[in-house]
């Protein structure tokens, strides 16, 4: 796959070109595990996003996936070592007012 | 089955196509086999549920990384199979729990999924999409003079694009019109969001075209010849394929 003439860009092999179409495309048809499709749909319209445009993205200046705790493992990392710090934190002022 | 497996199910080819070969499918521990019945065949491979289970398999569909693994080995063992001969792809994260209930699905799906079939015998999917290289605005103009003077500039900015949109979208018109008589089936695409068309090669044509195998090289000589007119318009076009259909399938499930 991923042919190309003097056209195109880019070939088929494209990450952005492939979640499109398994995604989204294909037949629907109910297995015994249930995955919502339409919540994995949400979530790809975001990663499509970010796939297909991280670079113009970044050149307008849109970076929420950044932000975006879903897309963001490191903010999972983050929260935990706030928890950490807030359990530290009350172990030190209960040490102090001892 | 084993207890604690499940199938993942790639897609569906016709009853008498040649095996997959030896390789791992989307559980790397496990490889792709075909189930034939029904006079059909099922391309699947054995995932444990608890890696593939309602909860954690959305769980792992947010991690780019293992959602691009899952989409990437997803396609590429459709792809093998296009190389044998047509294939109904479904959707990722189709799992039965048994090889019963695989056969009793194809059982169910027969008359949909063998019309299918024949509609995408001999033919393969190819994606055609156009981007707007440059433009109105690209060019950097000397600062305006005064607020007349750039508030003038504007007018003629705004009125400027708005031909310039009506005269692509025409255009988009007729290179689709030309690649569909080309082709036994087309699908367009909903344009790309919008927060992301920014000028510099924003997506303006994301189509699907059902192509002959015969006619694959004309179809390519056709995209080469419209891309070279359409060059001068600043469009650039950009064509992938063969895909397995994933376009031309959906369609006709019940």
């Amino acid at each position: 796959m991923g042919t190309s003439t003097p056209a195109t860009s880019t070939s088929g092999d494209s990450l952005a070109d492939i979640l499109e179409r398994v995604l989204d495309k294909g037949v629907v048809i109910a297995g015994d595990i249930q995955i919502n499709l339409l919540d994995i749909e949400l979530l790809t319209i975001k990663l499509r996003l970010i796939v297909a445009s991280i670079d113009k993205a970044k050149e307008i200046g849109i970076d929420w996936w950044e932000t975006d705790p879903a897309l963001n493992r490191a903010s999972g990392e983050l929260a935990a070592e706030n928890r950490n710090l807030r359990q530290r934190l009350h172990h030190l002022e209960s040490g102090r007012s001892d | 089955m084993t207890d604690g497996l499940g199938l993942w199910v790639y897609g569906v080819v016709e009853g008498d196509a040649a095996g997959p070969t030896t390789r791992p499918g989307v559980d790397p521990d496990h490889d792709v086999e075909l189930i034939r019945h029904a006079g059909l065949a099922v391309v699947v491979s054995p995932v444990p549920l608890d890696a593939f289970g309602e909860h954690s398999l959305p769980e792992a569909l947010e991690d780019l990384e293992r959602l691009e693994t899952l989409a990437r080995v997803h396609n590429g063992v459709l792809q093998e199979a296009l190389e044998h001969g047509p294939v109904v792809p479904f959707r990722i994260c189709t799992i039965f729990g048994s090889v019963a209930g695989v056969k009793d699905m194809l059982v169910r799906q027969r008359a949909h999924l063998t019309a299918v079939l024949q509609h995408l015998h001999g033919r393969a999917e190819w994606g055609v999409k156009a981007y707007v290289v440059g433009g109105p605005g690209d060019t950097a103009a000397a600062s305006p003079a005064s607020g007349t003077e750039y508030l003038r500039r504007r007018r003629a900015e705004r009125a400027g694009a708005a031909t310039a949109q009506r005269t692509m979208d025409a255009a988009l018109v007729r290179l689709h019109g030309r690649l569909r008589e080309r082709a036994a089936d087309a699908v367009l695409n909903p344009p790309p969001p919008t927060e992301l068309s920014g000028r510099a090669g924003a997506m303006v044509l994301n189509a699907a075209y059902l192509v002959a195998d015969g006619d694959a090289d004309g179809f390519r000589a056709l995209v080469a010849d419209l891309a070279g007119r359409h060059r001068a318009d600043g469009v650039e076009l950009e064509l992938t394929g063969p895909w397995p259909a994933y376009h031309f399938s959906e369609a006709m499930a019940g």
